[in-house]
């Protein structure tokens, strides 16, 4: 739709349904278009159309519910009739709404709706009748758990409302419908639990999404990154999450999330970096194994972002931190390899991250292939070749592990990107480069926000919390929601307000 | 602004490192065992033993070397600043010195009265980093080091630290290392101490070992090298004034520290004995004196009377506290306790305790432990 | 980009750069006390306290005209710990590079920081502050069997002179970074929160120097350089060598909280006693009055080297007539 065509629509309907098809035809394109169906019929002596998208809704919901419904309740003679009297008296559908404003009959007729445009009337009945085909709720691709519920969001926005209804089923979950899109709509919902949720971080968040000025907004990940609060940095401010479990406990926790129609994911704001250590299996498991698991997690990403920084640092400058038995195999391993130390990780990490990327795209018949080409490249012929050294295949692949154990992708891939920032401060500086970049890194961590909150609250600023950031006590002591909610406590406020 | 601050972050970066002059770890000479010597012609000589690199199959191909797993490499100069210079032209490859394991200093330089400046020429010129060992050997220490029968360079290091970590349980040898003798003479407590090395001729072997279980100790030190290490080398004010044998040094260790397991012969009998804590020694002021009373507790793992072989033993300690004291040297940590009784480092110096230990009034009290 | 604080990203701040402050003065600045550096950390804590109270109860336009003689100890304050780090990198692996060169790294991290604020400053040290007691629980762990607690005695040390000539210098940085904090904050600091964060720097710092003072003897032979000071101090010689990491970490991360705590609060103070000139100025003036005199290695001039000892006692003075000509607040030492 252009933007004369947009303009065109936001007018109101006319009496003459002649005239209002041919608006409709024209917005619709249904000269060229051939799935907008225009069905004129008569019912009791009044001329009727239904409008639709052919796909977009049930044609057996239009046969049943509306044409034969018309064609047997309505008596000859029964008069003109009106859309509120056939929403009264006619039509079988829980859903429809009688709509004048050509807009909004548009944008639901787009979304799978049905039109009735009615002889004489300037409003039209807008009937529920969606029937396109979907997905159907399936195990989550991305955050895959041992214990706790396996579902995931799928692309449908209802379903998606229904899944997190059934693991919050409070009469406090609020979720606000909201467009976003100046030219394309896109539906979404604004999802919290009202009494929790700070009144204060809502308003902010409905009104960075009301400032979204852009035509289209193709999915989460792109309002995402319109609504956080700074683009240029590195680190995700968004947790974006394909489950409804962890979508429910952080609403509980009192953030606020964001559900977009046809994504799968929803987005969870305000976030600390915590939140990104943080599996979603963590609160499943008993404490001891939730605070060991997490622990390991945590030093598998210090071991992606640090390690082949202190490889290099420790092997070009400070030789005497590595015992002497090490430093002699080390030693040995790179007397035929012809490139320095920081060439030879560069390589080895581009081609790690090659693999990586290619194994994502790659259809999966042919993903075994991969899995060949990168073993043969990578660990025997590149060895044998002497263009790297096996130790280095071990610390490309301890820092390839760490970087997968960290649960968010784009965090992961934020981790990446600090790591060859660390490679370079490591090659050019040792030590002192490393504690240079380490210390830079952590200071712009500190500066970032999450929807105006501070990305490392509670530590700093420290705020009362759950004994829950690195270690997970027992869960007996997790008493509080998060900082940033209405209340330290939500259950006890809830239920006084209510 | 921004675009300005960024702009100048990257240009400065690279501007200031040490990219272009980085040594790759295999383009290292490490020094694992180095040796300090008069050299014939005056001056100082060093010796040093490197692994050489490319000697083990490394996966590669054309990996697998020939010859002596390691380099032993001599070079001499009027000091000893010179003569490491001249070291770093032998060796071929850039000198690291981070991994040493042991310094060696054959008898005469170290008994030579500018020793202590070498120390501290050693020690302000080189990292201490590793705690190498310090190790004062009979003869040349170049001659003690080509002697050295070890395997490959790397094993060097285990081959020696577990020889060393085993006697040092047993108290054949003291804790000695580099630092502690350079702390040791830059400070005003308690003397340095060194290993003794020798080379594996029976007859010094049995020199070094008397007294005691003396066939018992004789087994200890069978190794695969020709180089044995066993006693202590005394030092007074940074010079080497003398040394102990493989059972004064057990008494000397006896008296600082823990020893984990040892034989004493006493009464006819053999004790096997352990001390489960350091010994606790306190001293106090009396008058211009200093009595220090050592209380030794040890335990036997075998029934029995323990007090003659107590008293056999408190002998013993004494002994050697008399013989440190006709050398002048107190190696016992003495001095750290006796530094206690005065108010500040000044009055302490002035009290000049190392010429005042003869005159200490020390008691050495065993208690021996023994199953019911 | 704001450069004040709150008072907690400021207490958080105070105490990460105050403990490397005391450790690293009270090791290679100030060797006075010899053996005795962590009874000087303590009677630096006791010695602090009158000037410390008096700049919290300063009237705000006193505060604002102390500002002046705050930011000259902390520019050249700062110029000396970035000379400091940059020499003890030169020291432990860069000695084929001028240590000038050194510093212009660490000048780019600490533009970088200020330019991210004071808060996030704040922030880091508070992260690091739990980093750190990790680091030194590890290194302590190594260093247990290797610890000579006799090398503490005698108890005094260089005698009484020398650890209150040490003493007056520590009170000399504490005065010096906690009235920089009482300066920065966005809301009134108050005493009490002030004292709490030089009690805590203070019992780290003098434990540090006792630990280290355990590893290693006092000299007492000939003087000794500076170089073998910081090489003591980072490679002992005594416990294994890989332990040399931690350390090292501790050190360097230490530094560059000072470093940046002393800038920003420079920039931060500036931008107080000139509160028209725009916080960009202030930093652009600070940091390049920091910048020069560390690569003109300033703090290492003889004046300067004469001056230092008498900090303390310019902001005692400072403070006093300040309080005198413009007078004290009653009550504005609430917590």
């Amino acid at each position: 739709m252009n933007r004369a065509q947009v303009e065109t629509a936001q007018g109101v309907l006319s009496g003459d349904l002649n005239e209002n098809i041919a608006y409709f035809r024209n917005l619709l394109h249904a000269d060229v278009n051939s799935d907008a169906h225009f069905r004129p019929f008569m019912a009791g002596g009044t001329r009727l159309c239904v409008i639709y998208i052919e796909g977009m809704a049930s044609d057996q919901k239009i046969s049943d519910f509306i044409l034969r419904a018309c064609a047997e309740d309505v008596p000859a003679g029964a008069g003109r009739l009106t859309p509120e009297a056939l929403m009264e008296r006619v039509v079988e559908i829980a859903q429809c709404d009688a709509e004048d404003r050509v807009r909004q009959i548009l944008d639901a007729v787009v979304t799978g709706m049905t039109a009735v445009l009615v002889e004489g009337a300037d409003s039209a009945l807008v009937l529920e009748t969606r029937g396109y085909p979907a997905r159907s709720v399936d195990r989550t691709t991305n955050e895959s758990v041992v214990l706790g519920a396996q579902e995931g969001f799928v692309e449908s926005l209802r379903t998606n409302m229904t899944l997190l209804r059934r693991y919050l089923p409070s009469p406090h979950l609020v979720t606000e419908a909201m467009t976003v899109g100046t030219a394309v709509p896109c539906k979404l919902s604004l999802v919290y639990l009202s009494g929790v949720a700070d009144p204060e971080l809502i308003n902010r968040l409905r009104a960075r999404i009301k400032r979204v000025d852009v035509p289209t907004v193709m999915g989460a990940g792109a309002l995402g990154q319109l609504i956080e609060d700074r683009p240029s940095a590195l680190l995700p401010q968004i947790l974006q999450t394909e489950r409804p479990d962890r979508v429910a406990a952080c609403l509980a926790d009192g953030q606020v999330a964001l559900l977009v129609d046809n994504s799968p994911c929803a987005l969870i704001m305000p976030v600390s970096l915590f939140h990104l250590l943080h599996a979603p299996d963590d609160a499943f498991a008993r404490w001891q194994y939730g605070s060991f698991l997490r622990l390991i997690r945590v030093a598998g990403m210090l071991l992606s972002v640090f390690l082949p920084g202190l490889y290099i640092a420790m092997t070009d400058y400070h030789m005497h931190l590595i015992p002497m038995n090490l430093l002699v195999s080390i030693s040995e391993a790179r007397v035929n390899v012809p490139f320095p130390i920081l060439v030879e990780i560069l390589i080895m990490e581009f081609a790690f991250y090659l693999i990586n990327e290619a194994g994502t795209r790659m259809p999966r018949q042919i993903g075994g292939a991969l899995g060949i080409v990168g073993a043969l490249i990578l660990g025997q012929a590149a060895v044998a070749a002497s263009i790297i050294s096996p130790i280095l295949i071990i610390i490309v692949a301890l820092t390839g592990l760490g970087s997968y154990a960290t649960p968010d992708y784009s965090f992961s891939i934020a981790l990446v990107i600090y790591r060859l920032f660390v490679i370079l401060a490591g090659a050019l500086l040792g030590l002192y480069g490393i504690c240079i970049a380490g210390f830079c890194i952590a200071v712009s961590v500190c500066s970032m926000r999450s929807l105006g909150t501070p990305y490392t609250t509670p530590v700093a600023p420290p705020r009362p919390h759950n004994p829950d950031l690195l270690l997970r006590l027992p869960t007996r002591m997790q008493r509080r929601t998060m900082p940033y909610a209405k209340h330290p406590s939500w259950i006890e406020e809830v239920d006084h307000e209510a | 602004m921004r675009r300005v601050l960024i702009l100048l972050i990257l240009l400065i970066l690279p501007l200031l490192t040490g990219c272009a002059v980085t040594g790759e770890v295999e383009n290292q000479a490490y020094a694992l065992v180095m040796g300090v010597d008069q050299a014939p012609a005056g001056g100082i000589a060093l010796t040093i033993r490197i692994p050489r690199i490319g000697h083990r199959d490394s996966g590669g191909e054309g990996a697998v070397g020939k010859g002596e797993p390691y380099l032993v490499l001599t070079a001499s100069g009027d000091d000893y600043p010179q003569a490491m210079e001249h070291l770093q032209w032998a060796a071929a490859r850039e000198l690291n010195l981070s991994h040493l394991n042991l310094l060696i200093v054959s008898r005469d330089l170290a008994a030579d009265p500018a020793f202590p400046a070498l120390i501290r020429e050693i020690a302000t010129t080189r990292h201490l980093y590793a705690t190498a060992g310090f190790v004062v050997c009979e003869g040349r220490s170049g001659d003690f080091i080509e002697g050295q029968e070890t395997l490959l360079g790397s094993h060097l290091s285990s081959d020696i630290s577990a020889m060393f970590r085993h006697y040092a349980a047993h108290g054949f040898i003291p804790s000695a290392t580099f630092a502690d003798l350079y702390y040791a003479t830059q400070s005003c407590y308690s003397d340095p101490t060194g290993l003794w090395g020798f080379p594996d001729s029976g007859e010094q072997a049995a020199a070094a070992v008397i007294e005691t279980d003396e066939s018992a100790l004789n087994a200890q030190t069978r190794t695969a090298s020709s180089r044995q290490y066993l006693g202590t080398a005394l030092f007074r004010d940074g010079v080497c004034v003398g040394r102990l044998d493989g059972a004064e040094t057990l008494c000397l260790n006896l008296l600082t520290r823990r020893v984990e397991a040892f034989g004493f012969e006493a009464d006819g009998r053999a004790w096997a004995l352990s001390s489960a804590l350091p010994p606790r020694v306190r001293a106090r002021r009396d008058g211009a004196r200093m009595r220090i009373d050592v209380a030794v507790s040890l335990i036997s793992e075998d029934p029995g009377d323990p007090s003659g072989a107590e008293a056999a033993l408190a002998r013993a300690l004494l002994q050697v506290v008399d013989r440190c004291k006709a050398l002048r040297v107190e190696p016992f940590g003495f001095a750290a306790k006796a530094a206690a009784r005065f108010a500040t480092l000044n009055e302490w110096r002035d009290y000049d305790w190392r010429s005042r230990f003869p005159e200490a009034d020390v008691r050495v009290t065993v208690r021996i432990a023994t199953p019911e | 980009m704001r450069l004040e604080m709150s008072e907690s990203a400021a207490s958080a701040s105070l105490v990460a750069a105050l403990t490397s402050r005391l450790f690293y003065g009270l090791t290679l600045d100030v060797p006075d006390a010899a053996n005795a550096g962590w009874l000087a950390a303590l009677a630096g804590l006791l010695l602090s306290l009158p000037a410390v109270w008096l700049i919290c109860r300063l009237r705000p336009a006193a505060r604002r005209a102390l500002a002046l003689p705050l930011l000259m100890g902390l520019a050249l304050d700062a110029a000396r710990a970035v000379e400091c780090a940059a020499y003890s990198e030169s020291c432990l692996a860069f000695n084929h590079i001028a240590p000038a060169l050194l510093t212009l790294p660490l000048l780019a991290a600490i533009l970088r920081c200020a330019w991210l604020g004071g808060d996030a400053l704040g922030g880091a040290a508070r992260i690091w502050i739990r980093l750190f007691a990790v680091l030194i629980l590890i290194v302590i762990l190594y260093q247990l069997p290797y610890y000579n607690a006799g090398w503490l005695r005698p108890w005094l040390g260089a005698g009484a002179g020398g650890v209150l000539r040490a003493g007056v210098r520590a009170a000399g940085w504490n005065a010096l970074l906690a009235g920089s904090a009482a300066g920065i904050c966005k809301a009134e600091i108050g005493f009490k929160r002030l004292l709490r964060c030089l009690l805590i720097s203070t019992a780290v710092a003098a434990a540090l120097v006792a630990l280290r003072q355990m590893m290693a003897p006092a000299f007492t032979a000939e003087p000794v350089t500076r170089f073998t000071r910081i090489d003591t101090l980072l490679t002992n010689g005594r416990a294994p060598l890989y332990l040399q990491l931690p350390m090292i970490v501790a050190w360097f991360g230490g530094m560059l909280h000072l470093m940046c705590f002393e800038s920003v609060a420079a920039c931060a103070l500036l931008g107080r006693l000139l509160p028209k000139l725009k916080a960009g100025a202030c930093m652009a003036i600070g940091l390049s009055a920091v910048f020069a005199l560390a690569l003109l290695r300033a703090p290492r001039a003889a004046a300067v080297e004469r001056l230092a000892p008498y900090l303390y006692h310019a902001l005692f003075a400072a403070a006093v007539m300040l309080w005198c000509v413009k007078g004290g607040e009653a009550g504005c030492a609430a917590s």
